[in-house]
């Protein structure tokens, strides 16, 4: 003992006489429980970085871009991605919508008998608007040399039969679409003269011929 | 742990013999849990008595205690046979403890100073101390616990390991890392404080 642990004698003796304290009885127990709760705690955090690692990685994407090139394979070598220069066409919807029971989709079994209809429909439409151009035109001459008074040929008019403004109220569409289109479809104004009013335009025709011809004579 | 423990005994060791460095060392090698265990039975009262003694607080002791098992179980390959195996585990406590004592330090001074107006720092009675309840050796131990709280961290400290631990300065060195001028003055400075508050006592 040396003279600091003399002089503090007392203060020693009371220190060492101290009751020497003891763990609590759980201490163990309860320590395997922090160190367990520990151990799994880290284990889980180890299993999701293992998870993430890019080696673990790799395969799985490999898996996944295997999957993606086969299924895309497949689905180009199917049977629904046909060629389009080999496709049917497709029916427009909107087209069939303004149509009327005249003008509906001719169904693929009864196609050629309807497409037989359609062709007579359309060489009778022709017909009868030959026949009507032809009327159309006598008029138009017969008034044309009530004015003028000379002869009117129908060679000489700038209306062709096809582009002469038709009275019938269809216009054949071509054979393929197995559709014909309305006039009334179209977006043009049509005015129609009743008896009466051509009536009228002749009287006043005439009058204006007379008128002219008084003119002349003067 | 009961597989290890056969296991220890079916190679003919008995672990109990084993000293302490031997032990860890076993762990380190074989991750014997069975020396863990014996290493925490032959410590865990001692580092709860000198953890105690520095903070005061049995339950917050207990955690602490426990916390340097887990911290020694988990950086037990970080230990080296350069160094005694006591040491080492009671530098882990007293790091712990030091860092407890100023968490509960720095929680109460600011608990206290934000009540009332004029932040006047109170002192807390301790209900725990019940003179009616405890024995004579009880009330003296309360009375130098109390005392020795009183002194400062820093003697406190190397008083506990010096007095009531009962270790060598050299020892003390270690686990302190200071030099043995320092050690030997600031145990001499704690004492000092110590008979001064504990006067009333050796007058009885």
């Amino acid at each position: 003992m040396n003279d600091d642990e003399k002089k503090y004698n007392e203060v020693i003796k009371t220190l060492k006489g101290l009751q020497k304290l003891k763990a609590p009885p759980n201490f163990e127990a309860d320590l395997k429980r922090k160190l367990n709760a520990e151990k799994s705690v880290k284990e889980e955090k180890r299993k999701i970085k293992r998870f993430f690692t890019p080696s673990r990685l790799v395969p799985s994407f490999g898996l996944a871009a295997a999957a993606i090139v086969i299924f895309l394979m497949v689905n180009t070598n199917s049977e629904e991605a046909d060629n389009p220069f080999l496709m049917e066409p497709k029916i427009r919807e909107d087209v069939v919508l303004v149509s009327d029971k005249n003008e509906s989709v001719i169904p693929e079994d009864n196609l050629n008998e309807k497409s037989d209809l359609v062709e007579k429909d359309v060489f009778a439409d022709k017909k009868n608007s030959g026949v009507r151009t032809e009327k159309l035109l006598k008029e138009r001459s017969s008034d044309n040399d009530l004015l003028a008074g000379r002869e009117f040929s129908p060679s000489e008019s700038t209306l062709t039969a096809e582009t002469e403004i038709t009275t019938t109220d269809e216009v054949s569409a071509p054979l393929a679409t197995g559709i014909a289109i309305r006039k009334s479809g179209l977006n043009f104004r049509q005015v129609y003269h009743t008896k009466e009013e051509k009536k009228k335009i002749l009287e006043l025709k005439k009058k204006f011929q007379i008128l002219k011809k008084i003119e002349k004579l003067e | 742990m009961d597989i290890n423990r056969e296991a220890g005994s079916r190679n003919g060791k008995n672990l109990n013999a084993f000293s302490d460095e031997e032990l860890i060392a076993d762990l380190q090698q074989t991750n014997n849990e069975r020396a863990f265990e014996i290493l925490v039975q032959r410590y865990k009262n001692p580092l709860t008595n000198y953890v105690f003694r520095f903070l005061g607080d049995f339950d917050a002791c207990t955690d602490v205690v426990q916390e340097t098992m887990i911290k020694f179980y988990r950086y037990k390959n970080n230990y080296s046979n350069v160094a005694k195996f006591s040491t080492w585990i009671y530098t882990i406590a007293g790091n712990l403890a030091r860092t407890e004592y100023r968490r509960r330090k720095r929680r109460s001074f600011i608990s206290i100073n934000d009540y009332g107006e004029d932040h006047k720092v109170f002192d807390i009675p301790d209900e725990s101390y019940r003179p009616d309840v405890m024995t004579d050796s009880g009330i003296k131990d309360e009375i130098i616990q109390k005392a020795l709280l009183k002194v400062k961290e820093v003697f406190r400290e190397v008083v506990i390991l010096r007095d009531i631990q009962g270790m060598s300065y050299e020892e003390i060195v270690k686990i302190t890392g200071l030099n043995e001028g320092t050690v030997k003055s600031r145990i001499n400075r704690g004492r000092a404080k110590l008979q001064k508050l504990l006067k009333d006592i050796y007058k009885e």
